[in-house]
């Protein structure tokens, strides 16, 4: 009979060796090791990100996708054109550029998107290939086109973690395009929140970002895209109405985004 | 043998890239149970570093946890028999449920119980292919 291996030595080594690199990643000791560790990981993680995004039972079907495209394109001509239309004439004139500026975003690809269940569930979170050394900071604004897409949650040396416009734990102030404020939630579905009872929202209305930038400059610019109201849930004995919005963004397919940085 | 579990080992890598469903989980109740050798808590931290890599986390959190799945593993089997389906099962469905918890992952019962019944899947072929009376189990 085969004698029982005693696993209490090694056990006992593999928790020191656990604790240590804790230790040594909690206090900043470990950069260093964790960037040059960093990037043959992010190769294998966008390998395998680029390989799913290329099979038949996930991936999109090219027609689908570029109307999908030809649609945030109009969808961003509609929203250049009602800012527009709030605009001052004369610095409109002056200023007609595409918004944001592309001399503002770093391009960044998706190499990953963690909390996804395939089939199932859709992202509500992406790892890009951009970190601290490309100055990407917690707190800046991920879109694509002029489409919010999330905000930076954490940034290591080579990768950044995004929460998602859709993440249940992301809430941030919007505005509809007639000027009602509320809050974006994530319960089931993507919701504007808290809206005051007096306020006028209709379906298919436009619902934009109402901006959140620190001192630092660092957050959510105003007049980014979040989606458009599907429906208004307005019950006069409550304290607040609610709408559902529905973004513009196919997040599943998404594999490059831009990272807002205005002090580029 | 070798080949195989290195075959499994960079299938749960490239899944942890994409999917939160924890793979590496019934990689390592797959791995404990067959071999009961203690270079598993290698693996394990192997396996967990490499997910703190990919998901931006504080590195050594993962290991932490696969190394204390693995040692309860340890601990069960000295006592019980753990080479069947049922226990490879409620191994890698709880494993995967606690693990998904402390993450705080969504739908982590759904996510558990498909990695369980895949982990079963495997286990079943290795056993198939293996068998009881195999060498180098």
């Amino acid at each position: 009979m085969r004698r029982r291996e005693n696993f209490w030595p090694v056990f006992l080594v593999v928790v020191f060796l656990c604790i240590v690199v804790l230790a040594l990643s909690l206090s900043g000791n470990f950069k260093f090791l964790s960037s040059l560790l960093e990037k043959p990981t992010a190769a294998a993680q966008s390998f395998s990100y680029g390989l799913l995004q290329k099979l038949p039972f996930f991936s999109e079907d090219p027609k689908l996708k570029n109307l999908r495209a030809e649609n945030l394109d109009l969808l961003s001509k509609v929203g250049d054109f009602e800012k527009l239309k709030k605009e001052n004439a004369a610095l409109s004139d002056q200023f007609q550029t595409s918004y944001p500026q592309s001399a503002q975003l770093l391009e960044a690809s998706v190499v990953g998107a963690p909390d996804f269940v395939p089939g199932i569930s859709v992202p509500n979170i992406f790892i890009l290939n951009k970190g601290t050394e490309d100055n990407v900071k917690e707190g800046s604004a991920v879109v694509v086109k002029d489409n919010l897409v999330g905000v930076v949650l954490q940034a290591s040396t080579s990768l950044s973690k995004v929460n998602l416009v859709n993440n249940p734990s992301f809430s941030f102030t919007a505005k509809t395009e007639s000027g009602a404020v509320g809050v974006i939630k994530n319960t089931d579905t993507l919701t504007l929140d808290n809206i005051l009872l007096s306020e006028n929202i209709t379906v298919g209305e436009l619902v934009l970002t109402k901006g959140d930038i620190n001192s630092s400059g660092v957050g959510i610019p105003q007049d980014l895209v979040v989606g458009k109201v599907i429906s208004v849930e307005k019950n006069p004995s409550n304290l607040f109405q609610k709408a559902k919005v529905e973004s513009f963004v196919n997040f599943g397919s998404l594999s490059t985004v831009f990272i807002y940085m205005p002090n580029r | 043998m070798i080949f195989i579990l290195l075959l499994l080992t960079l299938l749960v890598i490239f899944a942890g890239a994409v999917s939160t469903i924890p793979f590496s989980i019934g990689l390592l109740a797959i791995t404990t149970v067959l071999f009961k050798k203690s270079w598993v808590f290698f693996l394990g931290l192997g396996l967990g570093l490499f997910l703190d890599l990919i998901m931006v986390r504080v590195l050594g959190y993962t290991s932490l946890v696969f190394t204390v799945f693995v040692f309860i593993l340890f601990l069960y089997e000295r006592k019980f028999e753990t080479r069947t389906a049922a226990f490879v099962f409620i191994s890698s469905f709880l494993g995967s449920l606690i693990y998904l918890r402390i993450f705080d992952y969504q739908q982590i019962f759904l996510q558990a119980l498909i990695n369980s019944l895949l982990t079963v899947l495997f286990f079943k072929l290795l056993w198939l292919k293996l068998g009881p009376r195999s060498e180098i189990l």
